[in-house]
């Protein structure tokens, strides 16, 4: 259908698809990629334009109600100087770190600031409220937006001239093109004749394919090929996520599209490669899975218990690794000791939610076998290697460019399957090829962490000080060890960092980390802490409420002293 | 929209309202407040009229997303949704409101109490959609609460209350007590009414409701909260809302 409307000021006439979101529209359709897109259903406001002056979120509005109307984004109020102070102020105050969320925030301070030139802090925080940011915590954008209401001439905070930094605030030079909505993120790259690829994902926790039905899907016009794991398996050799400074360990062979078995809810099975995501997407309705459902694996405890359904056959078992720790004489100080204090705890699974989801584009030029891939992610020699080693292609020929990154936190360091499934199908088809994980997509198939069972066990004397710790971590992660950097150093960490900053010597730790059919687990940052330092600060808790005694105070008799440091524990970290 | 882009639906074809005249109307009819089905959650957030006519309301709806949400989101929108964990299907209970849906042909009236069926779902009937809704003039000595618990400011309530009371020489005489996020749909908790009933809300008549207020709730228990938990904070609720009912001027 046709649309007339004026963007930042021009008059636009184009058609569009009914079913073209305001943004899509915006980014795709009018190269306009200062607004991005996060979550899709209205939760981030990454994706926030003005429409007749209100701040509105451009993926919850089809273009076509934009028919008539004034739409603003972040390029219109960058270059006509409306937003000059608050992008000062954002760049003063450091009110950015990826930039992924920082057109959103600046329109709606832009807005809030019409209405309320001088606004309190908690008007700030109400208005900016539906604008995740993953990164800096708000508080500097609370102050930046402040800034630019109160002083009208807010400078920036300068570069020193004389070349010292040490001490000093600096603004990021890098921020400027970011607060003009022209920072270049992975899906703002535009290549000719680019592709599209969306994945059936596996529906089931654990289940076998008894046959798979691409005609319906290849037949639908748009649908450029649609491709099995069976297929793709043969152009590209699997991995296998395991350490070797972690003896013992094992995991299976991983391929970039299951093999006639799903392990996971979410696991890419089948791509459908299309001419648009929207036709990509409609292809992979079009696929017919006979799927039938194995016992899935959901329990550490039953996953080793004997008769356990094994996820895979070939190992043996479910146990990806058991590691131990062990430091000095910790029956003889159980033995000697005035109490003991046993409590076992649970962390739940939670994942790292960048607002830039993982987006990888692929392109393949056959008559110079050279790939060439755009990535979202933090370490592209690393993905330079894997590209070259397991698609076969020589290194020289590889090439692996981050543009800017809207957030990883440690997310995209791992290898997913669905990328090199994209890279796979790029070299395939000759052609370039994009992949843009939805929310639900990167809720499914994102990296989770910190989904432990913790049984920890103090040893103590009657004045609160701590002899000795037992502990025994029971670690579920997924069906695979992430590859290249496994899915057992989580675990690992916490047996190492467990005793933390206090002083006792006897300490022994078993980690297991067991296969599940759940979403893949791995690290991603402060691996490790959080579950180490609730379990050792709860115990810690616990002897104090035990023995009537005031916390601090057996913090204090336990603690480190500073004539102790540098330290070595008896874990052998050395700090 | 947001089942639409995450195609948790994909219907044949969507229909866009928004050009429909005078369906945003915000006004005062002879049986009290008529609120048009296109009128933005912001709209009424601002407007004079609500504020005086449905006080419930004007207080409700800033819980409702956030400030981009309400430029976009209607009334009529929120209605035929039926979220569970909405605010204003919780108000249209608690106001004892209707409901005006039209369509080829012919109008209906549907009591909100009726509207709301599940999780949801509706009494709209194919080819109905919401026109308007229609909150009557409340008697004298009416006050009305409304407060939601929730992680975030803008996140779906874990529970909320919607609330009224007509009170008398300091006691209550009636109360109306309709809470949402706690069930399938916006729940009159009609055993927790009637244990206020004519009583101060003192202690022991507060105590009594939280209890007659546990056989009228069934809290489902999901990633967000369990059942006791969601018991716990209606409870809670009931409590400082009451209270606050009591104390209000009228």
């Amino acid at each position: 259908m046709k649309i007339a409307l004026t963007v930042n000021g021009v008059a636009v006439t184009r058609e569009v698809e009914p079913r073209r979101n305001l943004v899509d529209f915006l980014r795709y359709d009018l190269g306009l990629t200062g607004s991005h897109v996060g979550c899709e259903h209205g939760v981030c406001g990454a994706c926030t334009v003005r429409v007749d002056g209100t701040p509105v979120r451009g993926c919850l509005m089809l273009a076509a109600q934009a028919d008539g109307c004034r739409v603003e984004t972040i390029e219109g109020a960058a270059e006509s100087g409306a937003i000059a102070r608050l992008q000062r102020a954002f760049r003063a105050a450091n009110a950015l770190q990826c930039g992924f969320c920082t057109s959103g925030m600046l329109l709606t301070a832009q807005a809030l600031l019409e209405r309320h030139p001088d606004p309190d802090p908690v008007t700030i925080r109400e208005a900016i409220g539906g604008n995740y940011c993953r990164c800096t915590g708000y508080h500097a954008i609370v102050q930046a937006i402040a800034s630019a209401a109160s002083d009208r001439s807010a400078p920036a905070a300068p570069t020193p001239a004389d070349g010292q930094y040490v001490g000093r605030s600096v603004v990021r030079p890098q921020t400027a093109r970011l607060v003009a909505g022209r920072g270049t993120y992975t899906d703002d790259v535009a290549v000719p004749r680019l592709l599209h690829v969306a994945f059936v994902r596996s529906l089931h926790a654990h289940a076998r394919m008894v046959s798979i039905d691409t005609a319906e899907a290849a037949a639908l016009p748009g649908v450029v090929a649609v491709v099995t794991g069976r297929e793709l398996a043969g152009r590209c050799e699997p991995w296998v996520g395991v350490l070797k400074n972690y003896a013992g360990m094992k995991s299976a062979p991983q391929y970039p599209l299951a093999v006639d078995k799903a392990v996971w809810q979410g696991e890419p099975v089948v791509a459908v490669v299309a001419e648009s995501r929207a036709l990509a997407e409609d292809g992979c309705a079009r696929v017919r899975i006979a799927w039938e459902p194995l016992p899935p694996v959901v329990d550490a405890e039953a996953a080793l218990a004997p008769g356990a359904t094994v996820i895979h056959p070939e190992l043996g078992d479910n146990l990806m690794l058991e590691a131990r720790v062990k430091a000095g004489d910790v029956d003889a100080a159980f033995r000697a000791a005035d109490a003991v204090y046993r409590d076992t705890f649970d962390t739940g699974r939670h994942t790292v939610v960048s607002l830039e989801p993982r987006v990888v584009l692929a392109d393949y030029d056959p008559a110079d076998e050279t790939l060439t891939v755009y990535h979202s992610g933090q370490a592209p020699y690393m993905l330079h290697d894997i590209l070259s080693r397991h698609l076969r292609i020589p290194e020289h020929r590889v090439r692996v460019i981050n543009k800017d990154v809207g957030g990883s936190f440690g997310l995209k360091i791992h290898t997913f399957p669905d990328e090199i499934a994209t890279c796979a199908l790029a070299v395939m088809l000759g052609r370039p090829v994009k992949f843009l994980a939805d929310r639900v997509e990167s809720f499914q198939t994102d990296i989770h962490s910190r989904d432990h069972r913790i049984t920890a066990e103090v040893a103590v004397k009657r004045d609160g000080t701590i002899l000795a710790m037992r502990l025994d971590d029971l670690a579920p992660v997924g069906p695979y060890s992430m590859y290249p950097r496994s899915s057992v150093v989580e675990s690992g960490q916490v047996l190492r960092i467990t005793p933390g900053p206090y002083r006792f010597r006897d300490y022994e730790a078993r980690g297991r980390v067991v296969f599940q059919n759940k979403t893949p687990m791995s690290q991603y940052r402060a691996v490790g802490h959080p579950v180490a330092a609730l379990v050792m600060e709860a115990m810690v808790d616990r002897v104090a409420r035990e023995l009537g005694l005031d916390p601090v105070e057996v913090r204090r008799r336990n603690l480190l002293t500073a004539e102790m440091y540098p330290y070595t524990a008896p874990t052998g970290l050395f700090f | 929209m947001p089942a639409l882009n995450l195609r948790l639906a994909a219907p044949r074809a969507v229909i866009d309202i928004n050009r429909v005249p005078d369906l945003d109307g915000i006004r005062l009819s002879p049986e009290g407040l008529v609120i048009g089905a296109l009128a933005r959650q912001e709209a009424l957030e601002r407007s004079p009229l609500v504020r005086e006519h449905a006080p419930l309301i004007a207080d409700a709806v800033p819980h409702v997303g956030h400030a981009a949400i309400r430029a976009r989101g209607t009334v009529g929108g929120s209605l035929a949704l039926a979220d569970p964990a909405a605010e204003l299907p919780a108000c249209a209970v608690a106001l004892e409101a209707t409901i005006r849906v039209g369509r080829r042909g012919g109008e209906r009236d549907i009591a909100a109490d009726d509207f709301f069926r599940g999780i949801y779902t509706t009494a709209l009937a194919p080819g109905e959609v919401v026109i308007a809704l229609r909150v009557p003039r409340p008697e004298p000595g009416w006050r009305w609460g409304f407060q939601e618990l929730a992680r975030r400011h803008g996140d779906f309530a874990l529970a909320g209350l919607a609330a009224g009371a007509r009170v008398q020489g300091g006691a209550l005489a009636e109360t109306r007590l309709c809470f949402f996020g706690v069930g399938t749909r916006p729940v009159r908790a009609r055993r927790a009414e009637a244990a206020l009933a004519g009583r101060r809300a003192d202690e022991a008549t507060l105590a009594a409701a939280g209890r007659a207020l546990d056989s009228d709730l069934d809290p489902p228990g999901d990633v967000h909260g369990s059942p006791a938990l969601r018991r716990h904070l209606a409870r809670v609720l009931l409590t400082r809302v009451v209270r606050g009912l009591v104390d209000a001027r009228p």
